[in-house]
């Protein structure tokens, strides 16, 4: 299959045209990679449109990680379908993130490219700074879509799930991350023993496989984690 | 009063610990043993998701007999139950952040353990398909359920007592760090001022935890400086200020490490297999004129970094680049 593919210097050019106002082509400095069938790109054509709807409509909005956790799973949907190799290109996410869903990223991260940080947010060489990476993994690391609703369920929480989890082997273990997840919305934990609670959990990792584990068993361990965090801060 | 909870890992004195050690992994036609990385060359990612993907579990020197008799005897030892331990096999991948578990046998089945095992499907595990960024697979002794609590013993479900790790690297994922230019908006961003050269930037990247986990540390380097060097990498300037580069880097790294001295002296060097710390010792001990062993090596980490530094120094050898350089300034 061949997908669209852009070079960091072409994604640092179009962005640097984009930040002074002009629509510069991206398909002019789109390379297509692979043999094959063309990639098909209208669902996510689809989604781009959606993002601009939703983001009008809550242009207003505070908490900005909100939108980004509640359009998380519309976005995982249109593009788990792609395959995993194109998915692993970070090419892929650059040409995505300039032709499709600039404006979104740059309301997103407003702060960041009115200082002319932009590049790792679009870029899609760290997926958990890029945000449409990022947005994708949020999702997978909850379990996919049947889980996708508690990407927005946790208040102004960009660095929870930045430093918490994609950052983190806990992505990789759909039910711990559910389960911190959970306690979190459930009985939320101020921000230095909420870090003190994932600095016990990446240590567990050391000594434990919790790919293994279980819903139930997740849950556990994280009520644990949660008890001696809270004795240990009385 | 301040209290602070440590996890004592892992359990060494089992002897368990190193019944792994000989397995092998196949990936296409490529092999290699634990703790190894196999390279994958091929220019187009795509392949990466069309290899064969065998892990052995018996060799020429372990058959699967043998391999067997040392497992029930180990067991027999923990005072476990066969029933309670599994080997599995699970397969990630970094960037993104997939995991999947594509073998697993339960131990109270010795007799069934095979030889070798296809890890590859169908349907393919996500992981082996990441041809940009590569793909790790460990095995692992595990326990698959939880026992009763006893100090000094594994009782949680998942504890590993045993296992062995392959790493499958692609062009993109085989390199330690990445020099980065260092523009004026990172500079901004991350405070360091317009005369600075280079800038090693660790992110949440931990030295003593394995590399595949992580993201690679960013190296950052004047812009205008790495433009320059890019133009005239095979010059012998260029190339001294490479080797230069990748001093700063490894030096940073032992230094970093040295740092955690109280942690480090509770790994030993299988435990750093993989890790940032582990891939620049190694490098030290795989050149030929460093004699140091292993656990002088380890210890002087945390007591003689700066000797450490100087190894690791000599192991890329920038000494003869350095010479060259001048010699042709001076011409």
């Amino acid at each position: 299959m061949k997908y669209p593919a852009l070079t960091r210097s072409d994604c640092r050019q179009l962005a640097g045209q984009r930040l002074k106002g002009h629509d510069p082509s991206v398909d002019s400095l789109t390379r297509w990679l692979g043999a094959g069938d063309d990639l098909e790109m209208a669902d996510i054509h689809q989604t781009a449109d959606l993002f601009e709807q939703k983001m009008t409509a809550h242009a207003e909005v505070k908490d900005r990680d909100w939108l980004e956790g509640h359009l998380a799973g519309i976005l995982y949907q249109a593009l788990h379908p792609i395959p995993v190799s194109i998915l692993d290109d970070p090419r892929f996410w650059r040409y995505l993130s300039l032709r499709y869903f600039w404006n979104f990223i740059e309301w997103r991260e407003a702060g960041a490219f009115g200082r002319g940080n932009h590049m790792k947010y679009i870029d899609g060489e760290n997926s958990a700074e890029c945000v449409l990476t990022r947005m994708y993994l949020r999702v997978q690391a909850l379990g996919g879509m049947e889980y996708a609703h508690l990407a927005e369920v946790l208040p102004k929480s960009t660095d929870f799930w930045r430093s918490h989890v994609l950052r983190t082997r806990t992505a990789t273990a759909p039910a711990v991350t559910r389960a911190l997840v959970k306690m979190q919305r459930d009985r939320r934990l101020s921000t230095p023993d909420i870090r003190a609670l994932a600095k016990a959990l990446n240590r567990t990792w050391t000594n434990v496989v919790l790919n293994l584990y279980s819903e139930e068993e997740a849950q556990k361990l994280i009520e644990e984690l949660r008890s001696d965090v809270i004795e240990t801060a009385e | 009063m301040n209290r602070e909870t440590r996890l004592i890992r892992p359990f060494r004195d089992i002897g368990l610990h190193r019944i792994l050690d000989h397995l092998t992994l196949r990936f296409g036609s490529d092999h290699c043993q634990s703790g190894k990385s196999i390279i994958f060359e091929q220019e187009n990612p795509l392949w990466f998701g069309k290899q064969s993907v065998v892990l052995s579990l018996a060799t020429d020197e372990v058959p699967v007999d043998d391999l067997r008799l040392a497992l029930a005897n180990g067991i027999s030892q923990t005072g476990l139950d066969r029933s309670a331990l599994s080997l599995v096999a699970i397969a990630a991948s970094r960037y993104l952040k997939t995991s999947e578990i594509v073998y697993e046998h339960t131990l109270s089945d010795l007799k069934k353990l095979p030889a070798a095992v296809s890890l590859h499907g169908p349907p393919r595990p996500a992981p082996l398909a990441a041809g940009v960024h590569g793909a790790v697979i460990r095995v692992f002794l595990v326990l698959n359920r939880e026992i009763g609590i006893q100090p000094l013993t594994p009782w949680r479900k998942g504890t590993w007592l045993a296992r062995a790790t392959f790493t499958i690297r692609t062009r993109q994922s085989s390199s330690l760090f990445r020099l980065t230019p260092l523009t004026a908006e990172i500079r901004k961003e991350k405070g360091i001022l317009r005369r600075t050269v280079r800038y090693l930037w660790m992110g949440d990247h931990d030295p003593l935890e394995p590399h595949v986990d992580q993201d690679n540390p960013t190296f950052y380097v004047d812009d205008e400086l790495l433009n320059l060097l890019d133009a005239h990498k095979r010059t012998p300037t260029g190339i001294a200020l490479q080797g230069q580069l990748a001093c700063d880097f490894l030096s940073s790294i032992v230094h970093l490490s040295a740092a955690r001295a109280d942690e480090l002296r509770e790994r030993s060097w299988e435990d750093l297999q993989g890790t940032l710390l582990g891939r620049v010792l190694r490098l030290i001990v795989n050149h030929s004129d460093n004699r140091i062993g292993r656990d002088a090596l380890l210890t002087a980490v945390t007591q003689n970094p700066n000797k450490v530094v100087a190894l690791a120094e000599a192991a890329i050898g920038v000494r003869r680049e350095l010479l060259a350089a001048l010699k042709q300034a001076r011409t």
